[in-house]
């Protein structure tokens, strides 16, 4: 897959690139949030899926019947989050690293 | 923002991939402490039941056995469900793709939650009813004391008995309103048994 201006030979870094806001966001049924864009430092495509985790609203029965008597509602997301570079390239990335990417991290915002 | 934001973010991507495992575990938790419970209550009632039981009138000891029928069945219920939702029931045949694999892991976690939550509701309903049970046994009545039943001149007259010196006097219980004490003469007695409780009048 070629992608112009990727810069596949990059050294891997974990640099914080701040807010970024030309990402697309698409929200699945399920109520997931899909961010899509080009890496801010290496220019790969890149996506992040936040998805809706519904295990930890267990923690209490008093949750559990809240979330019974509450109307099914998706989470929203009023918060930036942080997203990392996922473009897959090799990067010279150490073998301790656990993401598939250049490194860079930043925010993103609904 | 520091690098930790980035760890955390990279934790959450993680957890999306264990969701099943989670709830599992959870599950587990629910299942051991359900158990556990039940069997607690469950001695309980082998060990006292009987002798609370043997303590109450016959329509006090039938709707207690009931309450604490419906109060294990529950609890035994909630149990069960918690294990469906600790370790899951075999499903049916699928090719393992990752899709597949996505696709089974969400919704076996999903089932699993709502078992959790179900088995939780249930054991909560089956405590209800262990709780109604003890209220009734506890303001239930007694059994009456020497009952006897007693045939005379076709009738039978069953109810407590008062005294005995020259004639037998019985009190029994009325459809409305107190007990009331019947004599009885010996002469016209021509049967005469001690019996457990006597008829709802």
């Amino acid at each position: 897959m070629s992608e112009p201006g990727h810069d596949r030979n990059l050294a891997y870094a974990e640099v914080d690139l701040g807010a970024k806001s030309d990402f697309r966001m698409t929200r699945a049924d399920d109520g997931s949030i899909r961010f899509a864009g080009n890496c801010p430092r290496c220019h790969g495509e890149t996506t992040m899926l936040f998805s809706v985790v519904r295990g930890d609203r267990l923690g209490s029965a008093q949750k559990a019947l809240r979330r019974l008597a509450r109307r099914r509602r998706e989470p929203a997301l009023s918060k930036p989050a942080t997203m990392y570079c996922e473009c897959g390239a090799g990067h010279q990335r150490p073998t301790t690293a656990s993401d598939a990417g250049c490194g860079a991290y930043w925010t993103v915002t609904p | 923002m520091t690098i930790e934001r980035k760890r955390w973010a990279q934790r959450a991507q993680a957890l999306r991939l264990e969701q099943l495992a989670a709830i599992r575990s959870r599950a587990e938790q629910w299942r051991n402490g359900l158990v556990g419970l039940t069997a607690l209550l469950g001695v309980a009632a082998v060990v006292k039941g009987p002798e609370v039981a043997a303590d109450l009138s016959a329509d006090a000891r039938s709707t207690v056995v009931n309450l604490m029928t419906g109060a294990f069945a529950a609890l035994v219920t909630g149990s069960l469900l918690a294990m469906f939702a600790a370790f899951g029931v075999p499903g049916r045949k699928q090719l393992m793709t990752g899709e597949a694999l996505q696709v089974w892991e969400e919704r076996e976690a999903a089932k699993a939650r709502a078992a959790v939550l179900a088995g939780a509701l249930v054991f909560l309903g089956g405590l209800v009813l262990v709780g109604l049970a003890t209220r009734h046994a506890a303001l239930s009545p007694g059994k009456p004391d020497n009952v006897i039943s007693v045939k005379a001149r076709g009738d039978v007259i069953c109810g407590s008995l008062v005294s005995g010196t020259d004639r037998l006097r019985i009190k029994r219980r009325t459809e409305v309103g107190s007990p009331v004490v019947t004599n009885v003469p010996f002469a016209q007695i021509s049967e005469l048994a001690l019996v457990e409780d006597c008829p709802r009048p």
